[in-house]
């Protein structure tokens, strides 16, 4: 496979930049964003400490959730849209080797993959402060600020979405989408300028949990194999049969029985299952927060090394797949 | 398959541009059993600097042969060899230029975006991409439309595109299905003065179409698909030539002159002849009428085009 450095830019945006328009893209991030951020409102009062972790756990449930569903439509659908429209037929045409089409493919949903959890980590992150949480300060209270203030970024962002398309005529969705995780961590960034009360001070104190980036990093990783497989199936299979089998492998991964993984004549067909729980560190978080940088080390190896082997595959497939229409 | 004494691009000059044998593709469901053979059994030989035509109703395999050709469809059975290789080899894939019968480019890009990055595939330096792209747009007659989104494009702007992208690396052959469909007469006219262009600065064209009337005006050689089975092959002057029949061509004269002549022509040959004013075809006549009535704002790119010449870069011998 040659690759030649003045075409795989291009050739990697474009399906980035097709996505991002789509509005189905950014209705799903930023109703997923919202919710997270309304669950510490919804729930306030009620769950004590065990609300915020309700309210992390919530967060990065969407982030795989609504995720897994955003990967697999779009890696679904970049392949019919290209047939139907000629541009695959136009692009294999040309000294485009075809893994590397594959590769550029799967790269441009993983940039939208990385850009929705790049909105959601700092999302949970401000939903996780907002949650009721204990102080000796102020006992038991929720931070309505940090709630409201990621709340407001929602329609700031869709604000400054239709200002660019007035002024300068770029797609509304994409700018929507591109400026969201930009104020959503400028709220991040923010909230150390004020206390859990709601009172500005001076002592920049943010109050909130870096590990939640991990956490998300590591569930990016399924997502992105979520993208991969999708990408590799959907050039054989129409694209809710694609979904279909994604959401199988999905909960296949998250619930393959004991007896399954203890048979040895099982355990070969099980090892091409990913085992999913490996990517939801919530648990070491709250339980052992000493192993989190072993278990995410873990969790990202045994992720490499599944997106890896689902994208040779897809490559491989790719050699040999016809373009019909 | 034979060889010229002439050199080009560093290789022996190749007689034939196509050369097909026995084409067969058989389209499986998704349990693998054969679905619908597409195309049974399909030979085609394409020489240079031709304008080759693949004729045939809907459905007759057209498109599975194209397809065929360039790699995108493996056959069931059959050789291919394209300007001397094989078609999914990146070194023909450089000399290869094609328009498919669908060919809706990325909606947010501008035209020249869109040129631009079908440039950028074949490796072309950036000053190279931005004179083609510049001169295409031209050729197309899409000047003025270069910087609006392609998703604003009408069908016949987006197929002038589209025959633009398959220009952009100055291709040897050009591989072209219904390159005509969306047009308008003038659109037509346009495309087909370009693809004469074309082929005589020694490029190979081969079109498929069920567009007869373009055919039989800008062809060499065709061939018939019917049932993805060749029924009928050959040079089109041969083919449409009635040996029996023959046409004189003469002043219209007076009525007396005619009846004249008729009688001696009668009394020659033994046969009643047949005397018919000629006639222009609906084409030119459209053409000419458009051009004439000369509104600036609207026939501007038709002007343009009438009189645009191709470009330097699609010229080997410069």
């Amino acid at each position: 496979m040659t690759i030649r450095k003045s075409f795989w830019l291009p050739l990697t945006l474009l399906p980035a930049h097709e996505i991002l328009r789509a509005p189905i893209t950014v209705l799903l991030t930023a109703s997923a964003a919202a919710t997270t951020l309304l669950i510490p409102l919804v729930i306030a009062f009620q769950f004590g400490d065990t609300g915020r972790r309700l309210v992390r756990d919530g967060g990065l449930g969407l982030l795989l959730t609504v995720g897994t569903i955003l990967a697999a439509a779009s890696a679904c659908n970049i392949f019919r849209r290209e047939r139907e429209s000629g541009i695959a037929a136009m692009l294999l045409t040309k000294p485009v080797s075809r893994p590397w089409y594959f590769l550029s493919r799967f790269l441009g949903v993983g940039l939208i993959v990385m850009l929705f959890a790049a909105v959601m980590t700092p999302a949970t992150m401000l939903a996780h402060r907002a949650a009721e949480a204990y102080h000796p300060d102020t006992g038991f209270k929720s931070d309505y600020i940090a709630a409201l203030s990621g709340l407001f970024c929602i329609p700031l962002a869709c604000l400054t979405g239709g200002w660019w398309n007035w002024k300068k005529h770029v797609a509304f969705h994409a700018v929507t989408l591109l400026s969201l995780p930009i104020y959503l961590w400028s709220a991040c960034l923010m909230a150390g300028w004020y206390t859990r009360a709601g009172t500005f001070t001076l002592s920049y104190s943010p109050d909130l949990d870096p590990t939640i980036i991990l956490a998300t990093c590591s569930l990016v990783l399924v997502l992105l194999i979520f993208a991969a497989l999708a990408l590799a199936l959907s050039m054989y299979l129409p694209p809710v049969s694609t979904a279909a089998v994604c959401l199988l492998a999905l909960f296949a991964g998250f619930s393959t029985p004991a007896w399954m993984l203890n048979s040895t004549r099982l355990r070969p067909i099980v090892a091409f299952l990913p085992n999913w729980n490996w990517f939801w560190l919530t648990e070491t978080i709250d339980t052992a927060p000493h192993l989190l940088g072993g278990r995410f080390l873990l969790a990202f190896v045994y992720g490499l090394l599944f997106l890896t082997a689902t994208v040779i595959w897809g490559m491989t497939l790719m050699k040999r797949v016809e373009v019909p229409s | 398959m034979g060889y010229d004494v002439n050199e080009t691009r560093g290789g022996p000059f190749v007689t034939l541009a196509i050369e097909a044998k026995h084409l067969k593709k058989t389209f499986r469901d998704f349990w693998h059993r054969p679905n619908v053979t597409a195309v049974k059994d399909v030979s085609l030989s394409v020489r240079r600097g031709n304008i080759f035509g693949l004729l045939g109703p809907n459905g007759s395999g057209k498109s599975t042969t194209l397809k065929m050709l360039l790699g995108l469809l493996h056959p069931t059975h059959g050789t291919i060899q394209i300007l001397g290789g094989k078609p999914n080899d990146h070194s023909i894939q450089q000399q290869v230029g094609y328009l498919p019968e669908v060919s809706t480019m990325y909606r947010y890009l501008t035209a020249t975006e869109t040129l631009d990055f079908y440039g950028s595939l074949f490796d072309l330096p950036t000053h190279s991409r931005k004179q083609r792209t510049q001169a295409l747009l031209q050729l197309v007659g899409l000047s003025a439309a270069g910087n609006r989104p392609v998703g604003e494009f009408s069908r016949g702007m987006n197929r002038r595109l589209g025959l633009a992208q398959a220009l952009i690396n100055a291709p040897d052959l050009l591989i072209l299905d219904e390159p005509t469909a969306g047009l308008d007469p003038i659109g037509c006219h346009h495309v087909k003065q370009i693809l004469r262009d074309l082929a005589a600065a020694g490029k190979t064209v081969l079109i498929a179409s069920h567009l007869l009337a373009d055919i039989e005006d800008i062809c060499h050689d065709i061939t018939i698909l019917h049932h993805g089975s060749v029924i009928a092959e050959g040079q089109i002057e041969a083919l449409l030539t009635q040996d029996q029949t023959v046409t004189w061509r003469c002043k219209a004269g007076s009525e007396q002159q005619r009846e004249k002549i008729t009688k001696a022509f009668r009394n020659i040959t033994g046969y009643e002849p047949t005397v018919a004013a000629t006639r222009t075809n609906l084409e030119s006549f459209f053409v000419k009428a458009v051009l004439d009535a000369g509104q600036p704002e609207q026939a501007a790119s038709t002007t343009d085009q009438a009189e645009v010449q191709l470009p330097d870069f699609l010229h080997p011998q410069r």
